[in-house]
């Protein structure tokens, strides 16, 4: 079972707090070992080899397999990663892998499954609390642009949260969202769009024109204010989502939902989205990748004056 | 393993819009509104993108494009397996293996192939109007061998495509074993819709009635579209280009294609052209490869 705390909002101090430099990720040429960023209690493991099976587990998806508490993902050329319990992954890289894709993949889809496991919300989203402290989770699939309309609010003294993928949970009166990344993961255009030179940032991985921008970010949990769905239109739009609809609009936007199923967990997935609905707004809003970023940022901060 | 997948295949500006756009209004029955911006399925573009960060286990955007490439034939029998049945599916690309051996679009679980032709001077010049680039450099893109629809600098919200030339394209999916191809030129399609749509619905082993294909070809008539997407934009138009729906009618290079470029169209795809019945002057005739229009 998850272990429930009792958060520390962030306060006057997260500002100084931030601009420490915090143990938040794995250095590529190190082995992978110790707890995951944002989730305290789990562990890495670099391992020799794991099996090319789960033992009592189905095929659900390309190169995944899975049981109740248990799954096991390949990428080919990269690495094969079985996640355990809420608490454990094991990855086995494939030699001469690019250590720095290992990575990438295990704090992207290892970690979610693993979030999963514990019967919290991994929701697809960039996580960012604003300076009245109110954090906002910007949902939406890859290539919409929520990573580059979060380097922009960063840029505005926004603090980051988490990219990519919010670790959420519930503490028994409010909604969780875990710190988990100090940078965000921008193509070069986007660089570009927020005024970064790529050049002089750290590379994603071999071969691709996508690089870490360091952010200020936050340094403890933050309450989750509301969840907002981005969706591509040549048109502005703001729809509030009714409170009723909410855990619907929360399932939707669930990192892989499909693996719930599979991993015996849809009584958590479908109590956790209901009870992060109880305090968590949720907003449609239409006009991504069509409008300036500044305007897309404009919209955002409108959300949780 | 279901053969559920019906692709709409061809070099990018053949046509493949259009006949998707028949093929979805037909499969989804009597009944329902056609709209540009209201079509299912497809798993093109940005829609592809989605389709497989749903199923692959890492997210399409981390991964190099050979390393996407390496699990789209899964991603496919996964589609193939999915109820709603069948599954339009739009295509560009040339028919390849991917680095494992396996076809990308895996024979197993297509249930046909609708691949469509359009005279290159045609395709070059509404090309050029959809990258955004002059006539001259579209000619180059339709005769490079290697050329792959994608960004480096920028993640693209559709996936990227292996196109190869024209020329390449064209005999990759009519020579390629183990899919039933059925081709057609958009040339044929424009002259005679609903006798063309009736053989590719046959051929893609739907069933229909006449006055449904009658019904569907009123409503997709190229003028239709392109008053749809003036009115409400049409959300596959890419952002190099002022207007997806451009000029339906062939010939419509005529003014925009000079002796040259149509020359250099010409040296490189003479063989397909021919093959086809497409000739130098812009025109289509009767070709061997293509069966009588009943």
């Amino acid at each position: 079972m998850p272990r429930r705390i009792c958060p520390q909002l962030p306060d006057r101090r997260a500002n100084a707090i931030a601009r420490i430099p915090m143990q938040r990720d794995f250095p590529p040429a190190q082995p992978f070992e110790g707890p995951l960023p944002g989730i305290p209690g789990s562990m890495v493991r670099e391992v020799d080899a794991l099996p090319e099976h789960l033992e009592g587990g189905e095929l659900i998806a390309p190169c995944t397999e899975a049981r109740a508490n248990a799954l096991l993902f390949e990428v080919p050329g990269i690495a094969r990663y079985l996640i355990r319990d809420g608490k454990s992954i094991d990855v086995a890289l494939t030699p001469a892998a690019d250590r720095a894709a290992v990575r990438l993949f295990l704090l992207g889809s290892a970690r979610g499954a693993l979030i999963h496991q514990r019967g919290e919300l991994p929701l697809s989203a960039a996580t960012l609390v604003a300076p009245n402290w109110k954090a906002i989770a910007i949902c939406c699939p890859s290539a919409m642009g929520k990573s580059t309309v979060a380097a922009a609010l960063c840029r505005r003294g926004w603090l980051l949260v988490a990219d990519d993928i919010t670790r959420v949970s519930w503490n028994g009166s409010m909604a969780i969202a875990w710190p988990s990344s100090d940078r965000l993961k921008l193509w070069r255009d986007a660089c570009e769009m927020v005024g970064e030179n790529a050049d002089a940032l750290e590379r994603v991985r071999e071969g691709m024109e996508k690089y870490f921008l360091p952010t200020r970010a936050a340094a403890t949990p933050a309450a989750l204010h509301v969840a907002v769905r981005l969706r591509v239109a040549t048109y502005f739009d703001s729809v509030e989502i009714a409170p009723a609809e909410r855990a619907q609009l929360l399932a939707e936007c669930t990192f892989r939902r499909h693996w719930v199923d599979a991993l015996g967990r849809r009584a958590d997935h479908a109590r956790i989205t209901t009870s992060i609905a109880r305090t968590c707004r949720g907003v449609l809003l239409s006009g991504a990748r069509e409008h300036p970023i500044e305007e897309l940022a404009d919209r955002l901060a409108e959300l949780v004056r | 393993m279901a053969r559920t997948l019906i692709l709409v295949a061809g070099y990018p500006k053949s046509g493949t819009t259009w006949v998707r756009i028949v093929f979805e209004a037909l499969r989804r029955g009597p009944g329902q509104g056609i709209s540009i911006n209201q079509m299912e399925g497809g798993y093109y573009g940005g829609r592809r993108r989605l389709l497989f960060d749903e199923v692959a286990p890492v997210n399409s955007a981390d991964l190099l494009p050979e390393e996407v490439d390496g699990f789209l034939p899964e991603v496919f029998r996964a589609l193939s397996e999915r109820g709603g049945a069948p599954h339009i599916v739009k295509a560009h690309d040339c028919a390849f293996r991917t680095r494992s051996g396996e076809w990308l679009y895996p024979p197993d679980c297509v249930q046909a192939v609708i691949y469509l032709t359009r005279h290159p001077f045609d395709v070059a010049v509404s090309y050029a109007h959809h990258l955004g680039l002059s006539v001259g450099e579209a000619v180059r893109h339709m005769g490079a061998e290697e050329t792959v629809a994608h960004s480096d600098r920028r993640l693209r919200l559709p996936l990227h495509e292996r196109l190869g030339s024209w020329s390449g394209n064209v005999s990759s999916w009519l020579d390629v074993p183990g899919y039933d191809v059925a081709l057609a030129r958009y040339e044929d399609i424009f002259e005679n819709p609903a006798t063309s749509f009736a053989r590719l619905i046959r051929a893609a082993g739907l069933s229909t009635s006449e006055a449904e294909i009658a019904r569907v070809c009123e409503a997709t008539q190229f003028e239709r579209l392109r008053s749809e997407e003036e009115r409400a934009g049409f959300f596959e138009r890419p952002r190099t280009s002022p207007n997806f729906f451009r000029a339906g009618r062939p010939r419509s290079w005529t003014g925009a294609l000079d002796d040259e470029l149509r020359a250099e169209l010409v040296h490189d795809h003479d063989a397909v052209m021919t093959r086809l019945g497409y000739d130098a002057e812009g025109g289509a005739n009767a070709a061997p490869d293509l069966p009588a229009i009943a």
